[in-house]
């Protein structure tokens, strides 16, 4: 036998949620918790189904035998994950990329988007060793596109940054 | 007076003409160029896709009008099944999951210096197959109508599950986690202050999601964000095999799509018929198509597999006319038959068009620009295609590290632009990792889309439905039949894979 696999822990949060729902909608009108009652008993439901099975493979799973790969989306509408991108060099990628996204959140926040967007560009290509006349290219078009076109045109109303709201 | 003039019910040439001039006004008609080029390219590269394509677009539908958000929302759709053969045909890599089945013939092709050929051919029956849809939708907005209008708020009801329920059971071997995928998308859609009672719902006290998650960040959360990670962590271009010549056998090609044009009207209604379908979608219609011309087409026998340009044909006439197939559950009875679909039809929703009764009646109109824009968008795209073949291809041989920033950028600016606040970017980034994580778990995003979605219409339905009849609606034999279908629908896949599997247990030689 195996113990729970670790996707199990996102089925687990599932049933967690479909909880909640059932749980938030319980102390409302009715009008406001039909559909909420509905669609998290059914959930929760399915889920538990789904959790079970998991947990009876994992019981009956003969660790002296190889596991058998069944891959779960075939015939998914939904790209397949590859082997690549399952590799522990595949994840580092992936764990850079989000890096790369927390980053961009922080930069946003603290020195807005006319700087923080055009900057990301550009340390990101600047950072995958792109010829430095192509990476200020780049920053320079994306911090065009950005006042120019989102702004100016567009009227998008960009927030200052918070140091430019301390400093000015 | 103007409540009289909207009831009025346009006759269907009226509305047919109104449908072309508006589409046809100057803006409407550049802003499908617009749709039609950024389409093209995006969706010649694999893993972006035109659900990428949609979601990055979408926010700037909101501040236009009617006919224009059309021209812009549906032109984008329309054209994403022609431009994803270049890369099939050429490197061997499908653009999406309508070109998988174009690579058995198409890169053989290529292989022996056919590209041209092959391109040209695939392009000119996408086309066509693109024509052939809208003419089938065409013909049956008279026969659906009616039907429609006896419909009640029980069967609509039971239709919007209907359409999540197909997505989530269809999605591959893991059906139960396709439909608990798309309940939670409709949990996330109960979140905001409920528009009949006033009560917030799921808000935590945020003052952001009094008005619900928006469906712009949500869907470029799950669907871009996730490709852009998966893109980078490959490491490697969409393709990095060199280009040859491709101006060479175009005139051809174009020539095969017609000397084989009653198979392209045999594979363009497998399209249709298998777009009618929700949850089937594109990579079922290519190898239905495949499978049909394999089996019908003399000596293909021999021929399909190793280069046989009726193969190509076949399969890109099937996956553009499935897209008229899709369009008729989709618009006469708001059930969105996959995640793609569930994107225009909520755009459509945002620019205030409701699919289902009123788009076949008052809003006629709407429904004839649409089927206009799927003619003339797939003309001019194949036209363009056949004119840019090498520009789009060179668009496959970007690299991740010039495609990821660029993309990250667009998403958050298009995300921003939803709704002007950051928080929207910030829901944007958190929806990217529920969506690589459900990617990486092997849960399907789809069905949560779908959910999202459908979630406020279906909850309507419910509401008025239990009002008007209590829980005897579901007794009602419209919505009894309906049940009855849903249910055949989530247990006939896993009846069938186990006597499939039981089969072969018991006789693996007639496996096949």
């Amino acid at each position: 036998m195996s113990y729970l696999p670790i996707s199990s822990l996102l089925t687990l949060t599932l049933l967690v949620i479909f909880g909640y729902v059932v749980f938030e909608a319980a102390g409302q009108p009715m009008q406001a918790k039909l559909f909420p009652m509905t669609v998290g008993i059914l959930g929760f439901v399915l889920i538990s189904l789904q959790l079970g099975r998991e947990l009876w493979t994992a019981w009956t799973t003969d660790d002296t035998k190889p596991v058998e790969k069944i891959n779960q989306q075939d015939g998914a509408a939904d790209f397949a994950i590859t082997d690549v991108e399952q590799s522990r060099i595949g994840r580092l990628r992936a764990a850079e990329q989000f890096g790369w996204i927390a980053g961009l959140l922080a930069g946003l926040f603290l020195i807005g988007f006319y700087i923080a967007v055009p900057l990301m560009v550009g340390l990101y290509l600047w950072r995958h060793q792109e010829r430095p006349r192509f990476v200020l290219i780049m920053t320079v078009g994306t911090a065009v596109v950005v006042w120019g076109l989102f702004n100016q045109l567009l009227n998008l109303p960009f927030p200052q940054g918070l140091i430019q709201q301390w400093l000015f | 007076m103007q409540r009289a003039g909207v009831e009025i019910r346009m006759s269907m040439l009226d509305a047919a003409w109104a449908g072309l001039l508006g589409i046809m006004h100057w803006k409407a008609f550049l802003l499908m160029m617009v749709g039609i080029v950024i389409s093209s390219t995006l969706v010649a590269m694999p893993g972006v896709g035109s659900k990428t394509a949609i979601a990055l677009l979408l926010p700037f539908a909101f501040v236009l009008e009617k006919f224009e958000a059309v021209a812009l929302i549906v032109s984008i759709w329309a054209v994403s099944n022609t431009a994803n053969s270049i890369t099939a045909i050429m490197f061997s890599v499908p653009g999406g999951g309508g070109s998988q089945a174009t690579i058995m013939d198409g890169y053989p092709m290529a292989q022996r210096g056919e590209a041209a050929r092959a391109l040209a051919a695939a392009f000119t029956a996408s086309a066509l197959g693109g024509v052939i849809g809208a003419i089938v939708l065409l013909a049956a907005i008279p026969v659906v109508r009616p039907l429609v209008l006896l419909m009640g708020a029980p069967e609509f009801f039971m239709l919007t599950m209907m359409g999540v329920v197909m997505v989530g059971s269809l999605s591959g071997n893991a059906p139960l986690k396709g439909i608990a995928v798309g309940a939670l998308g409709l949990a996330i859609s109960m979140m905001g202050i409920h528009s009949l009672s006033g009560v917030p719902r799921y808000t935590f006290d945020s003052i952001y999601l009094f008005d619900g998650i928006g469906l712009v960040p949500l869907t470029i959360g799950l669907f871009a964000i996730p490709e852009l990670i998966f893109m980078a962590s490959r490491g490697q271009g969409v393709s990095n095999v060199e280009l040859g010549n491709l101006s060479e056998g175009r005139r051809q090609g174009i020539k095969d799509a017609f000397t084989h044009w009653w198979l392209v009207v045999r594979s363009a209604f497998v399209g249709v018929w298998v777009g009618i379908i929700p949850g089937l979608g594109s990579s079922v219609a290519d190898w239905f198509a495949y499978g049909h011309a394999r089996q019908t087409c003399k000596g293909a026998h021999e021929t399909f597999g190793k280069g046989d340009v009726r193969g190509v044909i076949a399969v890109d006439a099937a996956t553009n006319a499935k897209e008229g197939g899709a369009l008729i559950p989709t618009l006469a009875f708001g059930i969105p038959g996959s995640s793609t679909l569930a994107l225009i039809f909520g755009g459509l929703l945002i620019v205030g068009i409701k699919p289902g009764r009123e788009i076949l009646t008052t809003q006629l109109d709407v429904t004839f620009s649409i089927i206009w824009l799927l003619i003339i968008a797939s003309i001019i795209t194949t036209l363009l295609c056949l004119l840019f073949t090498r520009q789009l291809a060179m668009a496959t041989m970007l690299r991740p590290s010039v495609l990821v920033p660029v993309i990250l950028a667009m998403a958050v600016l298009g995300s921003f632009a939803n709704s002007n606040r950051i928080d929207d970017v910030v829901v944007m980034m958190g929806f990217g990792i529920v969506g690589y994580v459900l990617r990486a778990g092997g849960w399907p995003r789809p069905p949560l889309l779908l959910g999202v979605v459908l979630g406020p219409l279906a909850e309507n339905f419910l509401w008025t439905s239990f009002q008007v009849y209590g829980f005897g609606f579901l007794v009602r034999p419209g919505a009894l039949t309906l049940m009855v279908v849903l249910v055949v629908i989530v247990v006939y896949p896993s009846l069938m894979r186990r006597w499939y599997a039981s089969r072969n247990s018991r006789d693996p030689k007639g496996a096949n």
